[in-house]
């Protein structure tokens, strides 16, 4: 549902034309005539133009809505449940899970979905390859939660063994997705269940949507890592493979966009719009670029940016509250030097639809590190009147 | 209900299929007359998007998306028949060559888009009549998004400066949280 504050008077109803109107209800018309004498219409037609780019406009946005609903059909028939290690990494309870994948939008399964495959043509079935064996281990994609500002991945490794003692450990990884610019990445192992790579991709501002791009993951070089206390980590390569995935991309990109203007008490910042996806959430906000003179401990004199009101957590409509909630994200100004946009991703997953209020921490507490924070601290914006 | 009817549209029920039209004809007559110059425009690009949605109704492949899909439609028949050469384009001082309605919301709603500059008109109306996302918007109109996002902020800062200095003792605030 998307929030329009203030601008209510714009979807008032008014009056239709009669010619219009009348113009409107003649075709209407006409289609139940021709549908009634077994007739599709457009055999005649009131005007018609005729345009290359006109079609291929056309054509673009249906290939869009297939592509979302071929995804759709692929997790119904196949997905029974999520990866253990994207469960873990998104603090997922049993019940969540269920919820999730019965709903079927969020999480894509990779290996039984056909949009992960391509559009079916010879071309692009030869570039997709969700699973890749190289010296006798296997990784293979399985689950993928995207949403508009980034991408959890949960990659399966069969037939890799490690010392127990030893934690796994990847050389180089290497990704890219078509056409959009990759700002982060993190990742972590699972090793509950077998064993997991999750990679979490942020993605910086986009002009479309990354349903329907192509992203390439290439791992090379298995093996064990140990922590020394005194030389840090000790790397060793156990399996000098290489493993090149690539898929399409798939999703719905839910997200709610709430157009706020609200002021953040007195620290001259502007919480603009926000739009909140179920694992992230992006911030416009209004804050004139300023520095501020800081001494350092060796008393020289530095320059350091004002301090914006950063996010921190939500309220639900249910009453709950989520006072910490950001795993990592990225931000910065945009040239304009007056608007800061922050890309926040959650250490959960969320229905945008069910937030009541963004929590934003004052700037003034002087936290140092990950104290225990209550509502008191927080500016509180609500996202409906 | 309305995704039933969606549905029944869909499927090929032309009764489905006009009231599911009559039900977007506000969103689409709105949006016809933000890139357009008079109604005769407006009914013949309407019409022409009522015939193309039914032939393609069924390579929509989810209904659920089927008004946004309808007005991206619009958008372009109203794009083709500016380039036809055949109708100009919207001018402020263009007369209508029917009378122009009178009722109080027409001439709030005509006022409105004649304050608007023609790059933030439909930009406001796809947001706020249309629901459209800012990333869709982007895609339809071939801007990015920041652009759209700017113009969007922009656009409405202009109506509601127009709107406030027209209302008698009343100023909007922006919301201030402690």
């Amino acid at each position: 549902m998307m929030e329009r504050n203030g601008m209510d008077w714009i979807k008032k109803e008014i009056e239709i034309p009669n010619s219009v109107q009348k113009k409107a209800d003649e075709t209407l018309n006409r289609i139940r005539g021709q549908a009634a004498n077994g007739q599709e219409s457009g055999k005649k037609k009131i005007y018609r133009l005729q345009g290359g780019r006109r079609k291929s406009v056309i054509a673009a946005i249906l290939a869009a809505a297939l592509i979302v609903g071929t995804a759709t059909v692929g997790i119904a028939a196949y997905i029974a449940s999520m990866s253990a290690g994207l469960k873990d990494s998104l603090n997922v309870s049993d019940e969540q899970e269920q919820q999730l994948m019965a709903e079927g939008d969020l999480v894509q399964d990779l290996q039984g979905s056909d949009s992960a495959r391509g559009d079916g043509t010879e071309e692009e079935d030869g570039l997709n390859a969700t699973s890749v064996t190289d010296q006798g281990v296997t990784i293979t994609a399985n689950q993928t939660i995207m949403d508009n500002n980034g991408i959890w991945i949960a990659f399966a490794i069969e037939g890799f063994t490690y010392d127990t003692d030893t934690s796994p450990f990847i050389r180089d990884i290497d990704f890219s997705i078509e056409n959009a610019q990759v700002s982060s990445m993190n990742g972590s192992y699972y090793t509950e269940e077998g064993l997991e790579y999750i990679m979490v991709l942020g993605v910086e501002d986009n002009d479309a949507s990354l349903v329907g791009k192509r992203i390439t993951v290439t791992f090379s070089g298995l093996g064990e890592a140990v922590e020394d206390k005194e030389k840090g980590w000790d790397e060793e390569v156990t399996v000098d493979g290489t493993w090149e995935l690539s898929w399409i991309l798939s999703g719905t990109g839910q997200s709610r966009e709430v157009e706020l203007n609200a002021e953040l008490g007195d620290t001259g910042a502007v919480v603009q719009d926000v739009e909140i996806s179920p694992t992230s959430i992006k911030i416009h906000y209004i804050f004139p670029r300023a520095e501020s003179e800081i001494q350092t401990a060796g008393g020289n004199t530095a320059h350091t940016l004002e301090e914006l009101p950063a996010f921190s957590g939500v309220v639900l409509k249910d009453g709950t509250v989520y006072i910490r909630i950001v795993n990592g994200g990225s931000e910065g100004y945009e040239p304009d030097g007056m608007t800061y946009v922050s890309t926040k991703r959650f250490s959960g997953v969320f229905d945008p639809e069910a937030i009541d209020s963004l929590l934003f921490i004052r700037p003034d507490l002087n936290l140092v590190g990950e104290e225990p924070l209550t509502l008191e601290d927080m500016f509180v914006v609500p996202l409906e009147d | 209900m309305e995704g039933m009817m969606r549905k029944k549209a869909i499927g090929g029920d032309p009764d489905a299929f006009a009231e599911l039209i009559q039900s977007q004809m506000q969103a689409m007559y709105k949006t016809a007359k933000a890139i357009l110059v008079n109604d005769e425009d407006c009914a013949d690009a309407i019409s022409e998007t009522i015939l193309t949605c039914w032939e393609k109704r069924r390579q929509l492949k989810e209904e659920k998306y089927f008004n946004t899909w309808l007005i991206r439609i619009l958008v372009n028949k109203c794009n083709d028949l500016i380039r036809s050469n055949k109708r100009l384009r919207f001018v402020d001082e263009i007369p209508e060559t029917t009378a122009p309605s009178t009722v109080e919301q027409n001439v709030e709603f005509r006022e409105a888009l004649g304050i608007l500059d023609e790059k933030y008109r439909l930009i406001v109306i796809l947001y706020y009549v249309d629901g459209f996302k800012t990333r869709e918007i982007a895609e339809l109109v071939k801007l990015p998004e920041a652009t759209v996002r700017t113009r969007l902020s922009r656009g409405r800062k202009i109506l509601e400066k127009y709107y406030t200095s027209q209302e008698t003792g009343t100023q909007k605030a922006r919301r201030k949280l402690i």
